[in-house]
């Protein structure tokens, strides 16, 4: 994903190297203007020779680290153990530090001895010594400042990705308040309010009251309530009235649910998804009659309840929509492994949505 | 008069749409259906002028239902619907109408005149089927009669078509349906990924084909794997072989 957030990083870090470019070749111009008055005062010495000393200090310098960008072997830095970083990233000095005495030395001895100058140097026992110091500090502040470009981006994707996340959160959220606000339904439902008052107005009042106790009960119940059963069979039973108002002979709605079972406490709204389910597949999507039948009874320590419409498959419903997936969801932390929903086919060509869940749960 | 067709699976929504057209006195309801295939027989029975089509409806949407229409004789169509705004936004622009429920008096009303703007002009007709078939899977499937009903078929079930007088003979594997569709018009529908024309009056499913031989004159035959063989003339041909890569 390419966000103008992650262009905003990019840019940023190609200043950045810019930056870090123009600081780079000032550095080896100063190096030069310091080799310069060393080699004034020695006599027998030619102008161009402190430059030698320090382009070749220089190449050798732009090489290794056009090398070690390149190559990348130390990989992405781990914000969250940066030592482990400067740790693998000091493995190669051992070697580096030779290489880069011999190329250097090779290169200023090879270039002298073309000009048919001699190349004067102290003797190689303390001239190691310093070199090796000279290059592991160099190396060292060096990998600093690659942490700093490095992490610089790293932390700035990072935020990028929270960025993202929080709003795919906050869409998924929207996502589920507006399925449980159901639209269809919702502008349906006016719809029909506004055909009945023009010839009945008490009826029209009805349906508007039906619908109003629908939206202030769907409103105020939260995740964790739980309903006795009657309370959560009268709110099916608003949502049932209104949409015989919309499909009059198209349902015939039955209800058989043991006296035993009215009591049991249930998750609020539990059920009026898998009833809208019905209602969608078995009524909605066929234009002759259908049948609704609502079960509830106790076996032994749960409460099962069943919505079984006729005439729908479960190929053309969503497995997952918003509304089972939530149901789903809920009865998983309420009650763990010892609730289940399911929904399955039957022979005659309907749907079953048979759940279960503890009885004793409050 | 203006003869209309109301479509909608729910009665009350109907009755409201009844109401208010019956105060016109220029407009006349000749049947009103409760289902996809219902408006099907209604708009082919009585060829309205307008139809005011739900969207959601059991066993084909209005969508599917428009996009099915031969586009050079189809009715004004006005879409009613709850919730597809997105769907029928597309619509605004090709001159159709739409209303989303609820709606009141007023917004009926300006909708009637539309609609009587719109009858003078024919071609906005075929644009508004058009614009159905681009935004359903008309392509994918094909209303057909069968007996007293209709039905969808998959076009993908369709080894060939032939045109004959004002009839489209439309051939799957087990049987043939009739259409009283222009073979234009069905291709424009069908789309062209799946059917070429071969011949003035016939078009195959390219999939369904087996085999080409060069008959006289430029003209070859070809062979389906149902075993029919037809003929692709050489008016035809080089599409077919540009389609086939040959």
């Amino acid at each position: 994903m390419v966000g103008p957030e992650s262009r905003r990083v990019r840019r940023i870090t190609q200043t950045l190297l810019v930056v870090l470019g123009a600081i780079w070749a000032l550095l080896w111009t100063l190096m030069s203007l310091i080799e310069n008055p060393r080699y004034l005062h020695d006599p027998g010495e030619s102008s161009w020779q402190p430059w030698v000393v320090a382009a070749t200090s220089a190449a050798t310098a732009i090489g290794w680290l056009t090398f070690w960008i390149f190559s990348d072997q130390t990989g992405r830095i781990s914000l969250a153990s940066p030592l482990n970083w400067f740790l693998r990233s000091l493995k190669p000095l051992p070697v580096l530090v030779p290489a880069c005495i011999v190329v250097v030395y090779g290169l200023r001895h090879a270039v002298f001895a073309l000009a048919g100058a001699d190349y004067w140097h102290i003797e190689w026992t303390p001239l190691l010594r310093y070199e090796a110091i000279k290059i592991s500090l160099f190396y060292v502040l060096w990998l600093g400042l690659a942490f700093g470009v490095r992490t610089f981006s790293g932390w700035q994707e990072q935020a990028e990705r929270l960025l993202g996340l929080q709003k795919a959160l906050a869409e998924a959220q929207l996502a589920q308040l507006r399925a449980q606000l159901r639209p269809h339904f919702l502008f349906n439902t006016l719809n029909t309010i506004s055909s009945l008052m023009q010839v009945d107005v008490n009826r029209a009042d009805r349906l508007l009251a039906r619908l109003g106790d629908l939206l202030r009960a769907s409103l105020s119940v939260s995740e964790r309530d739980t309903v006795p059963l009657n309370e959560e069979l009268d709110f099916l039973r608003l949502y049932a009235d209104i949409m015989r108002e919309r499909f009059e002979e198209r349902v015939v709605l039955r209800w058989d649910i043991a006296d035993d079972a009215l009591g049991v406490h249930v998750p609020a709204m539990i059920l009026q998804p898998l009833v809208e389910n019905a209602y969608r597949y078995g009524v909605e999507a066929n234009s002759d009659a259908q049948s609704i039948t609502i079960r509830a009874w106790c076996d032994r320590g749960a409460l099962i309840v069943t919505i079984h419409n006729t005439s729908s498959t479960l190929a053309g419903q969503g497995h997952d929509g918003v509304g089972l997936r939530n149901c789903r969801e809920r009865l998983l932390r309420l009650y763990g492994e010892s609730a289940a929903l399911t929904l399955t086919e039957d022979a005659a060509g309907g749907v079953l949505a048979s759940l279960s869940m503890p009885r004793a749960a409050q | 008069m203006i003869t209309v067709v109301i479509v909608d699976d729910e009665a009350p929504a109907r009755a409201k749409l009844r109401r208010w057209l019956e105060e016109q006195s220029d407009i006349d309801i000749v049947a009103e259906a409760a289902d996809g295939p219902g408006a099907a027989r209604a708009i082919a029975t009585h060829a309205p002028d307008f139809v005011l089509l739900d969207i959601q409806m059991p066993g084909i949407s209005g969508l599917e239902l428009a996009a099915q229409l031969e586009s050079g004789a189809a009715p004004v169509i006005v879409f009613v619907t709850a919730f597809d705004e997105h769907a029928v936004r597309a619509f605004d622009l090709n001159a159709v109408d739409y209303l989303l429920k609820p709606y009141d008096q007023e917004r009926f009303l300006r909708m009637l005149e539309r609609v009587r703007a719109r009858l003078k002009n024919r071609e906005d007709r075929s644009r508004a089927v058009a614009t159905a078939r681009s935004r359903s899977t008309a392509s994918e499937r094909l209303l057909v009669p069968e007996g007293e009903s209709l039905h969808m078929i998959d076009s993908s079930s369709i080894l060939w078509i032939e045109a004959d007088d004002n009839y489209l003979r439309v051939h799957t594997a087990a049987r043939h349906y009739l259409l009283r569709r222009t073979l234009r018009d069905l291709l424009l529908q069908l789309g062209e990924q799946r059917f070429v024309q071969i011949h003035k009056s016939t078009a195959v499913n390219i999939a369904e084909i087996r085999s080409l031989d060069p008959l006289f004159k430029g003209d070859y035959e070809i062979q389906l794997r149902s075993g029919e063989r037809l003929r692709l003339s050489r008016r035809y041909r080089q599409a077919l072989f540009d389609r086939t890569g040959r």
